[in-house]
C-alpha cells in the first residue's frame, strides 16, 4: 500500500464510521411507539415527507453500481452506455400516475409489498407468491452489484488481497451494514442517504469541472475516446465501440432505456421507497424533482471518456486475476485527485453502495414476510412476529448477496443484473397494468409471467459475448436475426439488436391476452377483487375500511 | 376535471369516482420519450463546449422533462387536496 493509499483509506474509514454511527442512531429518529411492527421497521412508519423521500429514492435508484458501471460501460463500449440517461429521463414521468394509484390503494388496504397488492386485486396467493419470488430473485443480484461497486473501491485503495480472504474487507463492511439495518430498519438508509448525496454531488461537480480542465476540455476528451474506441479489439477484430450509436444498436439503446424505465418501479425496493412516503403530494413532488439526478448521472457517465483521455487502466482484481472494468472510475480518481479527496470520493461511492443495499434487503425481507411466511407458513403471525421475521430475512438476503460476490466473477455479476432486469419486467402486467384494469384473468397473468421468464432466459442463454469469449449469458442485446420462435425466424439474418426484456415482455402480454380470452370463454372463476375503484385515488384511509385487508382474511 | 358524470361531493368513503380519470394535461408526460427516438439526435455536430449533439441533446431533455412533469403536477394537484391526506 502506498502513502497516498493510506491517506485514502483513513479518509474513507472516517466517513464510513461516521455513517455507521448514524445508522445505529437512526432507530431513534422520529421514533415510533413500537419498532416491532413491519410498517415501522420496513416502511419507516409510512411518514417520510418530500425531502426524505427524495433522498431515499435517489439513494435507492442511483446506486454505487450506477456510479461505477455506467462510466465503465462508456469506457469500454461507447455511446450505448449513455442509455442510462434517457432511461432516467423517461422513467419518472412514465411511472408517476401508476405510482399514485399504487400508493393510494396500498394506503387504504395496508399493503406493504407489490405482491400484497396483487394478492388483494386478484384474490390469488399463488399469483402473489410468483410476484414475490420474482422480486426476491431479481433483487439479490442487484444487491450483489452494490457490493461489486464497494469492492471496486476497496481494491483501488489497495485492499486487493487474493483468494477468498481477499473479500474480507467487504465482509467487514457488510456486517456493519447488516447490524444497523437489523437495528433501525428503513430509517437507517433514509438518514444515511442524505450524507451520501451530499458527498456524491461534491465529488461529481469537482470531477466534471476539474478533470476536463486538466485534460484539455471535452473536445479533446471526445477525440481521445473516439480514437481509442475505433481501434479493433484484439479478440474480435471489430472496433470496441463508438462515441455515436451505430445502425445496429439504436433499437437496443431505445428498448433498453424503455425497458429499464418500466422495470425501475417494479423492483420491490423502489416500491418500498414510494410506500414509505407520507402523501400523494410527496410522490408528485418527487417524480418532478428526481430527474435532477439524471443530470448528475449524465455528467458521471462522461467520466468513462475522461478516463480514456487520462489513460486510466482498470485494476487487476486480486481474487480473479483479471482486470476489473468496475475499477475504472475509482482508478481515475486515484490517479487524478489529491489523495485526501480521492478518499472522500471513495467514501461517497462506498456509502452509495450501502444505502441501496440496505433498502433492497429490507424490501426483499418484506416480500418474504408478507407473501411467503405469513401467507403459507404462519397465517396467525402477529405484527411483532412479522417484524422479527423480516429482520432475520434481511440478514439472510445479505448473506446470499455476499455469496454471489465470492462465487462469481464481478464481470459476470453485471450480467446477473441484466438477467434481473429481464426477470422483474415480467411482473409488469400483474402489477402495473393491474393498477388500471382487471381485464386480464389471474391465471392468464401467471401463464404470461411464466412464458416471459422462460423465453427471456432462453434468449439470454443464447447470447454470446465475443469480447470475453463467453458462449452464454453474454449480455442483454439480442440480434433480431437470432429471434427464433419455434423455428420461425421473422427477421432472419438481421444484425439489428434489441433488448431481450422488451421481447420477452411482448411474449408475456400476448400469452396473457390469449389465455384470458380462453379462460373467459370457459368461464373459469376469476376470484374477488378486494379493491374498489375509489381506493386508487384515496388521499387518506377511509375510516370504514379495515386498514389491513390482507392480514384480516 | 370536466367529466360530464361528475358526482357531487358526498362524505361516503365508497367509490364515487370513476377508476380512470383522463386529462389532456397528462399527455405532457410523454414528451420526454423524444429521448428514445435516436435517429433524431445520433449525430456529432453541432457540438456544445466540446460535447457532440448526441450527448448535449439528451442532457437538454432532462430540464424539458422536469418542466413537463412539474406542469402536470401543478395543474392536477388540486385533485389530491380534498381532505387532509
Amino acid at each position: 500500500m502506498t502513502g497516498a493509499q493510506v491517506v485514502q483509506l483513513v479518509v474513507f474509514l472516517l466517513l464510513f464510521l461516521a455513517v455507521a454511527v448514524m445508522g445505529f442512531m437512526a432507530s431513534r429518529w422520529r421514533r415510533a411507539d413500537d419498532l416491532n411492527h413491519l410498517d415501522e421497521w420496513g416502511l419507516g412508519g409510512r411518514k417520510f415527507g418530500s425531502w426524505v423521500t427524495w433522498f431515499l429514492l435517489g439513494g435507492d435508484l442511483y446506486t454505487a453500481y450506477t456510479f461505477v458501471a455506467i462510466p465503465a460501460l462508456l469506457f469500454s463500449s461507447g455511446a450505448l452506455g449513455f442509455y442510462a440517461v434517457p432511461y432516467t429521463i423517461i422513467a419518472f414521468p412514465l411511472v408517476m400516475l401508476p405510482l399514485l394509484r399504487l400508493w393510494s390503494v396500498s394506503r387504504v388496504h395496508g399493503y406493504v409489498t407489490p405482491a400484497d397488492f396483487v394478492r388483494g386485486r386478484y384474490d390469488s396467493p399463488v399469483l402473489a407468491l410468483a410476484i414475490a419470488v420474482t422480486g426476491i430473485v431479481a433483487t439479490m443480484p442487484y444487491i450483489a452489484l452494490q457490493l461489486a461497486g464497494l469492492e471496486a473501491v476497496l481494491r483501488t485503495i489497495g485492499l486487493n488481497g487474493s483468494g477468498f480472504w481477499g473479500h474480507a474487507p467487504l465482509f467487514v463492511a457488510f456486517v456493519v451494514l447488516a447490524a444497523y439495518t437489523y437495528q433501525s430498519g428503513l430509517r437507517a438508509p433514509a438518514l444515511i442517504a442524505v450524507v451520501k448525496d451530499v458527498l456524491i454531488y461534491i465529488v461529481i461537480l469537482v470531477a466534471i469541472i476539474y478533470l476536463p480542465l486538466k485534460l484539455g476540455g471535452f473536445g479533446a476528451i471526445f477525440d481521445a475516446g473516439s480514437a481509442k474506441l475505433a481501434q479493433p479489439s484484439p479478440t474480435t477484430g471489430q472496433p470496441a465501440g463508438s462515441t455515436l450509436l451505430t445502425a445496429n444498436n439504436q433499437l437496443q439503446y431505445a428498448t433498453l432505456a424503455l425497458g429499464s424505465a418500466l422495470a425501475l418501479f417494479l423492483y420491490p425496493h423502489s416500491v418500498t421507497g414510494v410506500l414509505s412516503s407520507s402523501s400523494r403530494a410527496t410522490i408528485r413532488r418527487n417524480m418532478t424533482a428526481l430527474p435532477a439526478y439524471s443530470f448528475l448521472l449524465a455528467l458521471l457517465a462522461l467520466l468513462g471518456y475522461v478516463a480514456i483521455a487520462a489513460g486510466t487502466k482498470p485494476i487487476v482484481n486480486g481474487s480473479t486475476g483479471r482486470p476489473d472494468s468496475n475499477t475504472i472510475v475509482p482508478a481515475l480518481f486515484a490517479g487524478q485527485f489529491p489523495s485526501w479527496f480521492a478518499g472522500v470520493a471513495f467514501a461517497a461511492i462506498g456509502i452509495g453502495a450501502l444505502v441501496p443495499a440496505a433498502i433492497m434487503s429490507i424490501a426483499a425481507a418484506n416480500l418474504w414476510t408478507r407473501n411467503i411466511y405469513k401467507e403459507f407458513l404462519r397465517r396467525d403471525a402477529s405484527p411483532a412476529d412479522e417484524a422479527r421475521q423480516a429482520k432475520l430475512a434481511s440478514l439472510v438476503v445479505k448473506v446470499g448477496a455476499v455469496l454471489f460476490i465470492v462465487v462469481v466473477d464481478p464481470q459476470f455479476s453485471v450480467d446477473l443484473q441484466l438477467i434481473g432486469g429481464v426477470i422483474i419486467l415480467q411482473t409488469l402486467p400483474a402489477v402495473a397494468i393491474a393498477l388500471y384494469t382487471r381485464w386480464f384473468h389471474r391465471w392468464a397473468l401467471l401463464a404470461g409471467w411464466a412464458v416471459g421468464l422462460i423465453w427471456g432466459m432462453i434468449m439470454l442463454y443464447g447470447i454470446p459475448n465475443p469480447a470475453n469469449g463467453k458462449q452464454h449469458f453474454g449480455g442483454s442485446a439480442l440480434a433480431l436475426g437470432g429471434l427464433d420462435i419455434f423455428g420461425w425466424t421473422p427477421f432472419g439474418g438481421s444484425k439489428v439488436q434489441i433488448y431481450v426484456g422488451a421481447v420477452a415482455l411482448v411474449g408475456n402480454l400476448l400469452v396473457a391476452v390469449v389465455v384470458t380470452l380462453v379462460l373467459r370463454a370457459t368461464k373459469t372463476r376469476e376470484g374477488a377483487d378486494h379493491t374498489r375503484s375509489g381506493d386508487y385515488h384515496a388521499t387518506r384511509v377511509p375510516e370504514s375500511t379495515t386498514p389491513d385487508a390482507v392480514s384480516s382474511v | 376535471m370536466s367529466s360530464s358524470t361528475l358526482e357531487p361531493e358526498t362524505p361516503d368513503p365508497a367509490p364515487a369516482q370513476p377508476s380512470f380519470r383522463f386529462r389532456a394535461w397528462n399527455l405532457l408526460l410523454l414528451v420526454p420519450l423524444v429521448s428514445l427516438i435516436t435517429p433524431l439526435f445520433n449525430v456529432r455536430e453541432p457540438t456544445l463546449v466540446g460535447l457532440p449533439f448526441f450527448y448535449w441533446f439528451q442532457i437538454l431533455v432532462i430540464p424539458i422533462g422536469i418542466i413537463c412533469t412539474l406542469t402536470v403536477h401543478l395543474v392536477t394537484r388540486h385533485d389530491d387536496e380534498e381532505g387532509h391526506r
